[in-house]
């Protein structure tokens, strides 16, 4: 801590002086022009879309085709032991745009999501290939293959008209671990689909 | 190091700052240039790469291969089994290219698994076992033993467009290629003209029933 | 006449050479360097050595050996003609079956789940193995015996576990080619990285 002679000293020095001048001078300005106020947030919202519009996220390109509610799954039948089970389908058509193939149980379960009603993002339980209904396969690089995200719905499910679902980013950082190993990382949430959805509980085996 | 004797005491200084200070800049120089020059993790992890043409016996560190005949189609005809009791058909947005195959392992028993590159670049892994369900036929999730080939056919899901200048690579083990393991790349030998012959004869249903 | 002697400078003592002042540095250089060089192979070796043991222990014939907390003999290997009653799957063609039937008795500390990480492999001469009860492996008749180092079912079908000083029979079972011949061949008892084994492994041989 300086002594008050030194600091009596500073004080007559004109180059401090000086600087106090500007920095009184530069606070000024800056409360005058507003620069103290709250900033406004600086993220853009999510942009929506409808269904049927292909969203590019990097690792894969998504384009969200229907959505329904049924009590079976895709390609089953009302599970005779429970029929009130309840399952949220959403049928998209996801191109891989990775250099090489990848799980279906990956990267689209991952950044695919159901918005909750408290903005939370849900993963699908289960995800099927549209045409023969069995568990995800690979996905390859470039072909348009059609999955059927399933959600299991609880009991108490109240049927919406229109379901909000979410695509998460997911690029390519060169040197993503700390051995330099590079990845596709999920990054933000990068769009928003508002999907209406039909209500085929009255059915009761898959067409 | 030399010592030069002068009377002036700034003259030893300044050749001293200018000397130190340009091996100092030269070894600045070396640091980032050989920082630049670094390889990168998916260089010093990358698998040995063999290359093996056409039909001859390929082989890799703990395998040996012969690859045959290269068959396309469009969608496979299956026989429904307990879980399914009629017919699947089995569609890709591509198409279906098969590739026979007999793998041998030489010195431990394991698996062999193969994936497509296409000439940009672009790599297609195996199918799974479960698609086409073909027990017997798809070489996928297979285990081979030594002195005990397995014959078969791996099959690929590729865009059309996508035939010409591909290769089959196989390596050892059940996931990914294993860095500094063998990568055997056999080039199937489609040329424009081999790939408009597949795409020609590929058939719209293949029963395998 | 005078005679001039030239002044001859006074030289003090020789200076001490470069190497000689930096003996010691030098010294600690080439220690910590073979050291930083050596240490690396060996935790290499050592973690290849808990995944493919290569340390063989060799074991007396019909004798028994210690090995892991337990001690291990080998009773006989049969190997199974190709129109054998016992096979009653199906096998491929050009291979055959070969039966290897060991006991183990555990000592008193040694737990049963410990002696079933075991693994059974059979080498050649050449080096290449096989393991035990493979997926070609056919279903076999005749007196059934577990087929793990330390439980497993008997011919009643009954759960048994091996019994510290009582000796417990178990049977490796093995898909080798029909060209195989039996001379030569070893079968192993290893055990995976977690045991205590440290790269080593029971041998016997045929």
């Amino acid at each position: 801590m300086a002594n008050k002679d030194e600091l009596v000293k500073a004080a007559r020095n004109p180059w401090w002086q000086g600087a106090a001048a500007v920095a009184l001078v530069a606070l000024v300005v800056t409360f005058a022009l507003g620069g103290f106020k709250q900033a406004k947030s600086t993220s853009k919202p999510l942009p929506q879309y409808p269904a049927g519009h292909r969203y590019q996220g990097g690792a894969m390109a998504v384009t969200p085709l229907r959505a329904w509610v049924a009590r079976y799954k895709p390609g089953g039948q009302v599970d005779r032991f429970d029929p009130s089970k309840l399952y949220l389908v959403l049928q998209v058509e996801i191109e891989n745009r990775t250099p090489r193939s990848f799980n279906g149980f990956g990267y689209p379960r991952e950044d695919v999501i159901l918005v909750s009603s408290t903005r939370e993002p849900i993963k699908p339980d289960l995800l099927l290939m549209s045409d023969d209904h069995s568990v995800a396969a690979d996905l390859h690089p470039r072909l348009k293959q059609r999955v059927d995200l399933v959600w299991n719905l609880p009991k108490n499910y109240v049927h919406a008209p229109q379901q909000t679902w979410g695509v998460f980013a997911r690029a390519y950082k060169a040197k993503a671990y700390i051995n330099d190993e590079g990845a596709w990382l999920q990054g933000k949430p990068a769009a928003k689909f508002l999907i209406p959805v039909q209500d085929l509980r009255d059915r009761a085996v898959a067409p | 190091m030399s010592t030069t004797t002068t009377t002036a005491g700034t003259g030893i200084r300044a050749r001293w700052r200018w000397r130190d200070a340009l091996w100092i800049v030269l070894a600045l120089i070396a640091v980032v240039a050989l920082r630049k020059g670094e390889s990168s993790y998916e260089q010093r992890d990358a698998p040995l790469v063999q290359r093996a043409s056409g039909p001859a016996r390929a082989e890799g560190r703990n395998f040996a291969v012969e690859v045959g005949n290269v068959k396309a189609a469009r969608a496979y005809l299956l026989k429904g089994d307990f879980s399914r009791s009629e017919d699947l058909l089995l569609r890709t947005p591509g198409l279906w290219l098969s590739v026979l195959a007999k793998v041998e392992s030489t010195q431990r028993p394991g698996y062999v698994s193969a994936q497509v590159l296409t000439r940009d670049g672009l790599v297609y892994a195996a199918s799974s076992a479960e698609r086409p369900k073909l027990r017997g036929i798809n070489l996928s999730e297979r285990p081979v033993a030594p002195g005990l080939p397995e014959s078969g056919a791996w099959f690929f899901e590729v865009p059309a467009d996508r035939l010409e200048g591909a290769h089959l690579q196989l390596y050892w083990g059940n996931g990914l290629p294993q860095g500094g393991d063998s990568l055997v790349d056999v080039d199937l030998g489609i040329d424009a003209a081999r790939a408009r012959k597949l795409l020609a004869e590929a058939k719209p249903v293949l029963d395998l029933r | 006449m005078s005679i001039e002697i030239p002044a001859r400078p006074v030289a003090g003592p020789a200076p001490i050479g470069w190497w000689r002042r930096n003996t010691g540095w030098l010294i600690g250089t080439a220690v910590l360097g073979a050291i930083a060089i050596y240490a690396p192979y060996r935790d290499a070796l050592n973690e290849y050595r808990d995944r493919n043991p290569s340390i063989a222990i060799d074991a007396p014939k019909r004798d028994w050996v210690r090995f892991e907390g337990a001690r291990w003999r080998l009773v006989g290997a049969e190997a199974l003609a190709p129109r054998d009653p016992r096979i009653l799957g199906s096998l491929r063609k050009d291979a055959g079956v070969l039966l290897v039937r060991y006991e183990v008795i555990p000592d008193s500390g040694t737990p049963i789940k410990t002696l079933d990480t075991c693994r059974g492999r059979i080498a050649d001469a050449q080096g290449r193995q096989w393991e035990a009860d493979p997926v070609g492996l056919p279903r076999l008749g005749g007196p059934k015996l577990p087929t793990s180092c330390g439980s497993g079912y008997d011919a009643q079908f009954k759960s048994v576990l091996a019994v510290p000083g009582r000796p417990f029979a178990f049977q490796h079972a093995y898909v080798l080619p029909r060209t195989q011949k039996l001379e030569g061949l070893e079968a192993r008892i290893e055990f995976g990285p977690l045991q205590s084994a440290k790269g080593r492994y029971l041998r016997f041989k045929l």
